[in-house]
């Protein structure tokens, strides 16, 4: 009987040490890469995890030197307007695929095979259909792309929420005489409201994130976006540390305040969607 | 308020057939109970009307216009669904309103009917809450209420209190019969519930296998049960079955022993005798000696159980007798035996 | 009595009505996964029989060549090759270390709000700041373990991860663990959330020690979900891109060229789009292969549940 609890109490330990190096393994790179942008040219070659010296000027001259704000903007609006157009394709169809039974089988199968494949089979065809319809280049055209890119993860996040809201509901309004629409606009997406919110942000988030189709369907100023800007620094011979740490944290900013505002909906947003 | 009219409804799923051309004619401002085992289509039958399951053959007609082919917004019915199906997102007042708005009703008569619903039902003081903030009892009575306020075609529910403990169900049992036939609306009520049946029905419709088995009031139905599937569903407890070789009015048991009834038969049938209708020992023709295997009180009766013949037989006897008698000595009239063919068609006496 | 008309479901208004709603819902999501999957594709199909390059699509029909050239005289089956490995390795490293990670988790009562806003860091940020973010910790000039290694004596020279032929795959793997170990630990955390208590307190009460308990109950019973996230991690991780992107650019030599990159190469470097096709679809017949495996064996599970 003591055995047993002296082996609690080592796993004990070794539980809390493993738990310990996942959280500095997890915490490091996010601590290194904020510190280094806080770090001269000089103080960045001593590789430690504090700078001697802590500088402010990486961040303006970063931005001097690529147009970090602007990108981030471009981020921002693609991901917001693709946003926008996944939830505005997707929420119709997942309702009347969970709740009216509409293309049962066809619309989860043809989602998932479009999951699967790797985007870069759409990203030559996507190339030029952008450029037949003047949208290469552009905001909205990114956006398109994106929206639909994210069409399938919205649909199986969607899918759990919908699917949670018991038939009756449905039927007690189609009875007081409302419309399948109607049902949807004012029955349904105010049950589902928190689900609807966490599939935006992921979405959000994944557009934000996003680099293969930006990189290829973007190459402007005016419509590049972060990610593709950051790895332009990738390019250049001599990398400025600090300012690249200073451009790249300053291009996080706004992913990280999604998800210290909203962890609990990305959390129940994540489960939900891929374990039922 | 509208009859309805149900001619030869059918209703598959691919090659299952859930309901086998029913026909069923029900009165304006009738309350019809629909009852079978789990399974037996009531469900089915009562969502078709609803136009939530769409026909596969046959029709619905409401006050001879055929509806079959509307859908369920159309029909302008009330329904209350087992787990009440109320709005989540929605006060008390806007779950009652909601039906009246989507049809443009104006906002004063909206205002005036939930008010009068939420009266009658006594849930004026929650018309502000959301359903989760509700008992099951208030919960139900929300549900009511928004099938009253849009003076609908009919109300049909769909098990409606198996959700309430006991206590409470008898309590809505009533609350809904006295409510319906102050309203006057036609009612369709499922359950699985022969006594909840029995106690409200105007009338009852038996279903098995998706059809239907009978059609009668309660007292028909307890009295003149037309196959032994009714007879042993209606009634509690359940009627117990003995089978006998019958010549005319004598019926020999398997054990040898003969009954007398008033029906007249020949060969191989099965008796069927309520638990209630064993008689201390007032008959002559049917006079019983049997030996008591078991015994349950319940509370103002006692529950005796013996072998007669190849069946086991329930015999129910006021007061509750604690001490098990080894034998029991009874009477049947002739009239309390009912007779079953091969087929468990009852025989007319 | 006359047989009343059949209510047919063509002219039947209800019917109509509904299916009208239906069509109207869905058609969209199905014209949206048309021009992202299905036009695709087809195009796809056009242009890896045809000679085709960036500016000019369609020069002329040439049969299987693309994909013979693609075969034989490139490095794309090597890359195939490479993404495999890659997607089946990650992917069981991060199922361990994220399995392990929830186990813990559930069984710690506070701090839940700090540990999981943590845990969720790395997986939101975009995979090419993760490559910087790498490439800072990992680089031989400057970076934080080289910075540790060199002071405290293990080694006298710094160590070029992302130039190192032997290196650089783990490198790249490191970062990846580090961006998708939190999705597995927030799946796998749900996952042990939904096991009924009554079974393991079962196995409890039978005698058995909670180590035991997790083996022989718990893990059984959670194995086709488990599956399940496997299955998702692999068909991601076999999209990577950005990754190789910023932190090698498929080098040294070809030694972390994946077939995302090696396509994206001949088609936007090389501007071979007919070759790319043939590629690319040999890439998504390869990807289908190589989870059938896995689905089949989650169904297998699932049905013997």
């Amino acid at each position: 009987m003591t055995a047993s609890v002296q082996d609690t109490r080592t796993d004990r330990l070794i539980r809390f040490g493993f738990l310990a190096a996942m959280l500095v393994f997890f915490a490091l790179p996010i601590v290194y890469l904020f510190s280094t942008s806080f770090k001269t040219p000089d103080d960045v070659l001593q590789g430690r995890l504090l700078p001697e010296a802590a500088t402010l000027k990486n961040y303006p001259n970063a931005f001097a030197h690529v147009p970090v704000l602007r990108m981030i903007w471009n981020s921002v609006a693609v991901a917001l307007l693709s946003g926008a157009i996944t939830l505005v394709i997707a929420v119709p169809a997942t309702y009347a695929t969970i709740k009216l039974g509409a293309f049962r089988r066809t619309v989860p199968n043809i989602t998932l095979a479009s999951y699967a494949a790797p985007p870069i089979i759409a990203l030559i065809p996507l190339f030029y259909l952008l450029q037949t319809a003047q949208l290469m280049d552009s905001i909205p055209g990114l956006a398109l792309v994106h929206g639909l890119m994210n069409l399938p993860v919205a649909f199986w996040l969607l899918k759990s929420f919908i699917s949670d809201i018991p038939a009756e509901i449905d039927e007690a309004a189609w009875i007081d005489g409302a419309g399948y629409w109607h049902t949807l606009f004012a029955v349904i997406l105010p049950l589902i409201f928190p689900g609807i919110l966490a599939t935006a942000l992921i979405c959000i988030i994944l557009s934000y994130n996003e680099f293969l189709f930006a990189s290829a369907l973007t190459f402007s100023e005016a419509s590049r976006t972060i990610t593709v800007g950051m790895s332009l620094f990738q390019g250049e011979r001599l990398v400025n540390f600090g300012q690249m740490a200073a451009a790249s944290f300053t291009g996080m900013v706004p992913i990280y305040l999604i998800a210290f505002l909203f962890q609990k909906h990305l959390v129940g947003g994540l489960t939900q969607g891929s374990i039922k | 308020m509208v009859s309805i009219n149900i001619q030869n409804l059918e209703k598959h799923y691919g090659k299952v057939k859930a309901l086998h051309g029913l026909n069923l004619e029900i009165d304006d401002g009738e309350f019809i109970v629909l009852v079978g085992p789990s399974g037996c289509g009531k469900s089915t039958l009562l969502r078709c009307v609803a136009g939530l399951n769409p026909i596969s053959g046959g029709d619905i007609l409401f006050d001879g216009t055929p509806v079959g082919h509307l859908p369920p917004q159309e029909r302008d019915l009330s329904m209350v669904f087992q787990n009440y199906a109320l709005y989540p997102h929605l006060t008390v007042a806007q779950n009652l309103a909601f039906g009246l708005k989507v049809r443009k009703t104006p906002a004063e008569e909206i205002e005036k009917r939930v008010k009068w619903a939420a009266d009658i039902l006594a849930i004026t003081p929650y018309l502000d809450r959301r359903p989760r903030a509700l008992s099951g009892g208030q919960r139900q009575r929300v549900a009511m209420g928004r099938a009253m306020v849009k003076h609908s075609n009919a109300f049909l529910f769909d098990e409606p209190l198996s959700n309430l403990d006991a206590q409470l169900r008898v309590q809505m049992r009533k609350e809904i019969r006295a409510l319906q036939q102050r309203i006057g609306v036609t009612s369709i009520y499922v359950t699985h519930d022969q006594v909840e049946a029995m106690t409200m029905g105007d009338r009852i419709v038996v279903m098995k296998d998706g059809r239907i088995e009978q059609v009668g009031t309660p007292s028909e139905l307890y009295t003149a049960p037309q196959t032994r599937f009714v007879a042993g569903f209606i009634g509690s407890p359940q009627m117990s079955f003995v089978t006998a070789q019958a010549d005319g009015h004598r019926m020999r048991l398997s054990d040898g022993t003969f009954l007398t009834s008033a029906t007249a038969a020949q060969g191989p049938v099965t008796l069927g005798i309520r638990p209630e209708h064993f008689l201390d020992n007032a008959s002559e023709a049917n006079r019983l000696t049997l030996d008591v295997t078991n015994q349950q009180v319940v509370g103002t009766s006692t529950s005796y159980f013996a072998t007669l013949g190849d069946g086991e037989i329930e015999v129910i006897r006021q007061g509750s007798d604690t001490e098990r008698p080894a034998t029991l000595a009874l009477g049947i009239r002739p009239e309390h035996i009912m007779v079953f063919d091969k087929d468990d068609h009852r025989i007319a006496a | 009595m006359a047989t009343p008309p059949a209510a047919s479901f063509g002219s039947d208004r209800g019917a109509s009505q509904r299916k009208r709603a239906e069509w109207s819902m869905t058609l969209p999501l199905m014209v949206g996964l048309a021009i992202f999957a299905g036009y695709p594709l087809v195009y796809l199909v056009l242009l890896a029989f045809s000679r085709s390059d960036l500016g000019q699509q369609f020069q002329g029909f040439v049969g299987l060549e693309n994909f013979d050239w693609a075969l034989s005289g490139t490095h794309f089956s090597g890359s195939v090759g490479h993404a495999i490995l890659f997607a089946l390795i990650v992917s069981l490293v991060q199922l361990a270390l994220g399995l392990y990670l929830a186990v813990i988790l559930s069984k710690i009562v506070r701090g839940g709000r700090w540990l999981r806003t943590i845990v969720l860091l790395p997986l939101m940020t975009p995979p090419v700041m993760v490559g910087i973010a790498w490439k800072l910790i990992l680089n031989p000039s400057g970076g934080w373990l080289n910075g540790v290694l060199l002071r405290t004596g293990l080694i006298d020279d710094p160590i070029s991860f992302f130039g190192n032929h032997d290196l650089a795959f783990p490198a790249i793997m490191l970062a990846d663990t580090w961006q998708w170990t939190p999705l597995i630990v927030i799946l796998c955390f749900a996952i042990l959330q939904g096991v009924p208590h009554d079974v393991e307190e079962a196995a409890a009460l039978d005698g058995a020690y909670p180590k035991r308990i997790f083996w022989t109950v718990t893990l059984p019973m959670i194995a086709p979900a488990l599956l399940s996230v496997y299955l998702l991690r692999v068909i991601m991780a076999l999209k990577t891109f950005d990754l190789v992107y910023t932190l090698t650019f498929g080098g040294p030599g070809n030694a972390t060229n994946i077939a995302t990159f090696e396509i994206w190469k001949t088609a936007l470097r090389e501007f071979d789009v007919g070759l790319a096709a043939a590629q690319t679809l040999m890439f998504a017949i390869t990807v289908s292969v190589v989870t059938l495996p896995i689905v089949l064996l989650h169904n297998h599970l699932e049905k013997r549940r």
